[in-house]
């Protein structure tokens, strides 16, 4: 086996594109595990942990830009006001170790259907830069999985950075996980309002060979808050818009029997999470816009 | 006891890294065992070259099961039971996904686990029976060819007037299944295996290092004076260790035939294939009752899946335990009970915490609550009508159980005044929303304690040994054959052979887990330890205490009578003349010139003990008392259940427990505790699930998801003290206990938290997605509003 240690962006970019095998690795937490399982070792690593550049994140234009080497851990200490939705759940993943060492960058290269970021980012409608030694380009998130654990990366290509739109309103994310903590979840649903371009973002986890948008709930969402003028008031939204919305959610999912849940399980539940991240949402509005 | 509340005396080598776990048994020209395990459920072997392996750099031999050459199978004691004949290695054909194939010895680990991928192999796949329900097909497959069916037990305890009874009362039925659980020790299983000049030292994380030596030596035609097993810091097992497994055998034979030291620690994958499981049983009851809803007798059949059987010894027993305790606590007059235990594709399953209990207090505990509720009856009154009194004690149950001692109403009554104090608080702090429910569970129960090991391996009893000795300088050494995984025994042991010889506790050196230096033992299991080696060391310390008193009495020149041995001197009674302990022993040893004409050199003493009144084998009715006492207990549990999303949360446990006397409270404490923790997992998290080709589905603890400390509430323990009348010090078992009520204490919790909704539950785990099904199957409304937050029997 092969480790290939750059420092430089530029360096791994050239890396990638001499050995398009090469797995990426930086905090770990996934691919070590994999290894641990017995799986094939890799002919060729790429730790990208020495790339300073992915590790930072900053302001531009209203939007976060987000390093693929940021950790959950940093999310959460830096980012809880400008993405409350990304880091509640980054605050859901692992343990404080796993925390520390993973990152939302290589949430996405790992493409599982899990994978707690991906909700948060389908729902603010984040972008993807991937680079190569050719140049980069930017997808949106929604365009990234290609299926479980699968991506539409190229094989010279990684994953430089996402950006979202700073939050301007009210976000959420909910997940059932059989156990509190630790735990791959049996689903999970993200939730932002976006009352300054008048957007409703959703993401669904772990109910379907990808993570989901639930578009037809989001702009269910939009339609009630326009025409009872509520983008910006706050005002409650009624039981049965609620449940309208959680089914529509529901509805979006395609999810699987398996160890953790069964399908019908999946939908149910995922009804109940949109309607109660709806809830909250609406209650939590004041604090987070006032 | 003076000492009861002081520290364990294994804790200081514990937490500053000086213990000595199998793992780090390290030995110079040391070398790597890896295993080749069945990625089928079920198939025929039909190639098996080990030749690619072999020609790797750095490994040393390769073997397939026809390689093992002087290698007798695991024997099969168990009358009861179809004998299975396990051999290390798959013979022909292998029968659950994990079963070893082949053996690889290489310079480490990575060269071995690579070189098992060297290693080729062919199997004829056949169907996989992957369920209970599957093995008892009339088409199913069989697993061994030469039974007629997959049934490794088949016994039933007739009662002939259960069914005259049955026939002319009202019958309540139900079934109730406990699915397959693993014990899940932090430390997995591991070997290492040493051969000079003709002796076999064997290195191992096991409960029972004397049960692992006569095993090797029957199964590698060794002399048992030629093995020495040492079993030092064990980091858990509860259960699965009590068995020898087949890669003990190939690590000692490969050592002997390659002459070079071998490890094999197992990992966690390994551990989740090939150590046991234990828990997949379903109980089909049927209860005659009374107009008041009292059951006057009870049929019942036992459907064990003990997996493939091929672990020594197999997995069998904890339904006769489960038959045995049956009808727990109550008076029921009589129970006819069938076992039935299925050989399936699966893992074989063994010992685990509480080994047939928890599975027979979950059936009985909801038989009671349904019988109360289609009877009209509260479930708490109707358990105080049948619960076993003081004055009717001893009392026999109908499996033959004597019921020695027991605080069985007291303890209850006084689980419900903290199950239902608990419920208020919980309603205080914890008022519903609009999809949270409240509710609190009871289970109580009995368990055998100090159990006959003949009715779990065909062979053995119950007996237990101790040397002591007192050294020159009064220093004490008591070397037993009870062992620890880390409960405590050291301590029990110190603080025991302490009071006995009248020496502080510090004073007291234990010897433990060396078949060189400690008397033959059965181990440490079935909670057990405490009961067999304080009777053992009470007869040693009384030979001690005799002689000590007779070499005082010369010194003193007083009579033996009048003197007693105390704080470590020997001492006219009520004060006076006295002279050490340590001045005793070193006449005793050193100044032997100095002994009084008669006594002879020397201050040690070894005693065997065995409790009175066990029975080995049942009598011509089926009836048994296979233990030494019974500890009893009641726990109460409060959960609030999300109706939506089907979470269940614990917010409080507590237990009242009597095990009589206690020689360490807080260690009693903490064992139960514990034992809780597990038995939540159990209840709510730990799931060993299989596809239905026989696939494991939860090889990791990424799917096998035991509690977190975010899981457990505070556990309220209290205790009771019944002493048991024939032991000893009235000492009983705690190791067990906590993890026989919470299955049913939550069922019955979540129960109530739902009988708005009609829910019944008769299955574990209860998993958000399981008691979703159950409140969307229920025949009632289970919107919101539908339900009361009142529990049904508050």
């Amino acid at each position: 086996m092969e480790l290939i240690q750059p420092i430089s962006w530029e360096d791994a970019l050239a890396a990638k594109a001499a050995y398009p095998d090469a797995r990426a690795i930086r905090g770990g937490t996934d691919l070590m595990i994999e290894l641990g399982a017995g799986d094939r070792l890799p002919a060729t690593i790429l730790d990208l942990g020495r790339v300073a550049k992915l590790a930072e994140w900053s302001l531009d234009d209203g939007h976060v830009v987000l390093g693929a080497g940021v950790t959950f851990t940093e999310l959460i200490d830096e980012l809880s006001c400008e993405l409350p939705a990304l880091a509640m759940a980054a605050r859901t993943v692992g343990s404080p170790q796993i925390r520390n060492r993973g990152t939302v960058g290589g949430n996405l290269g790992t493409a599982s259907p899990a994978g707690d970021a991906h909700p948060p980012l389908l729902a603010t409608d984040a972008q993807v830069k991937l680079a190569s030694a050719r140049g980069a380009r930017w997808i949106g998130i929604g365009e990234l999985f290609a299926g479980p654990k699968r991506t539409t990366l190229e094989p010279d290509e990684l994953i430089e950075c996402v950006r979202m739109p700073r939050a301007s309103g009210s976000q959420q994310f909910s997940k059932i996980g059989t156990r509190n903590a630790m735990v791959i979840s049996v689903c999970s649903f993200a939730l932002a309002i976006d009352p300054s371009r008048r957007r409703v973002g959703t993401g669904i986890g772990s109910a379907g060979p990808v993570p989901l948008v639930a578009e037809e709930a989001g702009r269910f969402l939009e339609g009630v808050l326009t025409e009872a003028d509520a983008w910006e008031s706050g005002a409650p939204l009624g039981e049965s818009a609620a449940a309208r919305f959680g089914e529509l959610v529901s509805a979006a999912a395609r999810p699987i029997d398996d160890v953790r849940g069964t399908a019908d399980y999946r939908r149910h539940a995922l009804a109940v999470l949109a309607r109660r991240a709806l809830g909250w949402a609406r209650g939590a509005r004041d604090e987070l816009i006032g | 006891m003076a000492s009861a509340r002081l520290g364990r005396v294994e804790d200081l080598a514990l937490i500053t890294g000086a213990g000595s776990f199998v793992a780090d048994v390290r030995l110079p020209r040391m070398v790597e065992m890896a295993v080749l395990r069945s990625g089928v459920a079920h198939g025929r072997l039909a190639r098996l070259d080990c030749a690619p392996a072999l020609s790797l750099d750095g490994v040393l031999a390769a073997v397939g099961a026809g390689d093992l050459v002087g290698v007798s199978g695991f024997p099969d004691f168990i009358e009861a039971m179809r004998p299975i004949g396990t051999f290390p290695l798959a013979v022909d054909r292998v029968r659950y996904v994990g079963a070893p194939v082949a053996a690889v010895v290489a310079e480490d680990r990575f060269r071995a686990e690579d070189a098992i991928e060297a290693i080729e192999v062919e199997y004829e796949p056949l169907d996989a029976v992957a369920s209970l329900e599957r093995a008892l097909a009339d088409d199913a497959p069989r697993l061994y060819e030469d039974w007629p069916d997959n049934k490794a037990v088949d016994v039933t305890r007739r009662d002939p007037e259960v069914a005259a009874i049955l026939a002319s009362s009202r019958v309540i039925r139900a079934s109730y299944r406990m699915h397959r659980q693993a014990p899940t020790p932090l430390e997995t299983r591991g070997s290492v295996a040493s051969f000079v000049a003709g002796r076999l030292t064997f290195w191992t994380s096991a409960q029972s290092p004397h049960i692992v030596r006569t095993t090797l030596a029957t199964a590698l035609g060794l002399p048992e004076h030629s093995i020495r097993v040492i079993v030092d810091s064990v980091g858990g097992s509860f259960g699965s260790k009590t068995h020898v497994y087949p890669e003990d055998v190939l690590v000692a034979w490969l050592a002997m035939r390659l002459g070079r030291p071998i490890r094999w620690i197992e990992d966690r994958a390994e551990h989740f294939m090939a150590s046991v499981h234990a828990r997949d049983q379903l109980h089909e009851l049927e209860a005659a009752i009374d107009g008041d809803g009292r059951i006057l007798a009870l049929r019942a059949q036992i459907t064990c899946d003990i997996g493939s059987g091929e672990v020594f010894p197999a997995g069998v027993a904890s339904s006769f335990v489960t038959a045995g305790v049956l009808t727990g606590p109550y008076r029921i007059p009589h129970a006819e009970v069938g076992v039935t235990c299925v050989v399936t594709n699966k893992t074989p399953s063994g010992a685990y915490r509480g080994f047939g209990s928890p599975e027979a207090v979950f059936a009985m505990e909801r038989l009671v609550e349904r019988i109360a509720r289609e009877t009209g009856r509260d479930a708490i009154e109707l358990r105080r009508e049948m619960l076993l009194e003081r004055d009717s004690l001893p009392y026999r149950l109908p499996s033959g159980s004597v019921v020695d001692s027991g605080s069985h109403r007291e303890c209850f009554d006084r689980a419900v005044e903290l199950g239902l104090d608990a419920l208020r608080t919980a309603r205080t702090e914890r008022p519903s929303s609009g999809s949270t429910r409240l509710g609190v569970g009871f289970a109580t129960y009995l368990e055998g304690v100090g159990a006959s090991y003949f009715v779990t391996t065909g062979n053995w009893t119950s007996h237990e040994m101790c040397t002591i000795r007192v050294e020159p300088d009064g220093s004490v050494v008591a070397s037993v054959g009870v062992t620890t995984t880390g409960q405590g025994v050291a301590t029990m042991v110190a603080t025991v052979v302490a009071e006995a010889l009248g020496v502080s506790r510090d004073g007291v050196r234990v010897d433990m887990g060396d078949t060189d230096r400690c008397p033959y033992g059965i181990g440490g299991l079935g909670s057990r330890s405490t009961i067999v080696a304080s009777g053992a060391i009470g007869l040693a310390a009384s030979v001690i205490r005799e002689k000590a008193l007779a070499i005082g009495a010369h010194l003193l020149e007083a009579a033996a009578e009048d003197l007693e041995l105390v704080d470590g001197r020997v001492r006219v009674r009520g004060g006076g003349a006295a002279v050490s302990l340590a001045r005793i022993a070193t006449l005793a040893w050193v100044r032997t010139l100095d002994l009084p004409d008669g006594v002879e050199p020397g201050l040690q003493a070894t005693a065997v003990y065995d409790a009175p009144g066990i029975d080995h084998r049942p009598d011509v009715h089926g009836r048994m008392n296979a233990c030494a006492t019974y500890t009893n207990g009641s726990d109460a549990a409060v959960v609030e259940v999300d109706v939506e999303t089907g979470r269940v949360e614990v917010l409080s446990y507590a237990v009242v427990h009597d095990c009589g006397r206690m020689i360490n409270p807080p260690i009693v404490a903490g064992q139960i505790r514990g034992a809780v923790a597990q038995a939540i997992g159990g209840a709510l998290y730990e799931e060993i699930c299989h596809s239905p080709e026989g696939q494991p589905l939860a090889t990791s603890f990424m799917g096998y998801l035991v509690p977190t400390s975010a899981e457990i509430p505070e556990i309220v323990v209290e205790h009771l003290v019944s002493p048991a009348p024939g032991t000893p010090l009235g000492v009983k078992g705690a190791g067990e206990s906590g993890t026989i009520g919470p299955a049913a204490a939550i069922a019955n919790a979540v129960s109530s938290a739902l009988a708005g909704c009609g829910v019944d539950v008769t299955a574990t785990p209860l998993s958000p997605s399981a008691v979703r099904r159950l409140i969307r199957e229920s025949a009632m409304d289970c919107a919101p509003d539908a339900c009361e937050i009142e529990g049904a029997q508050v």
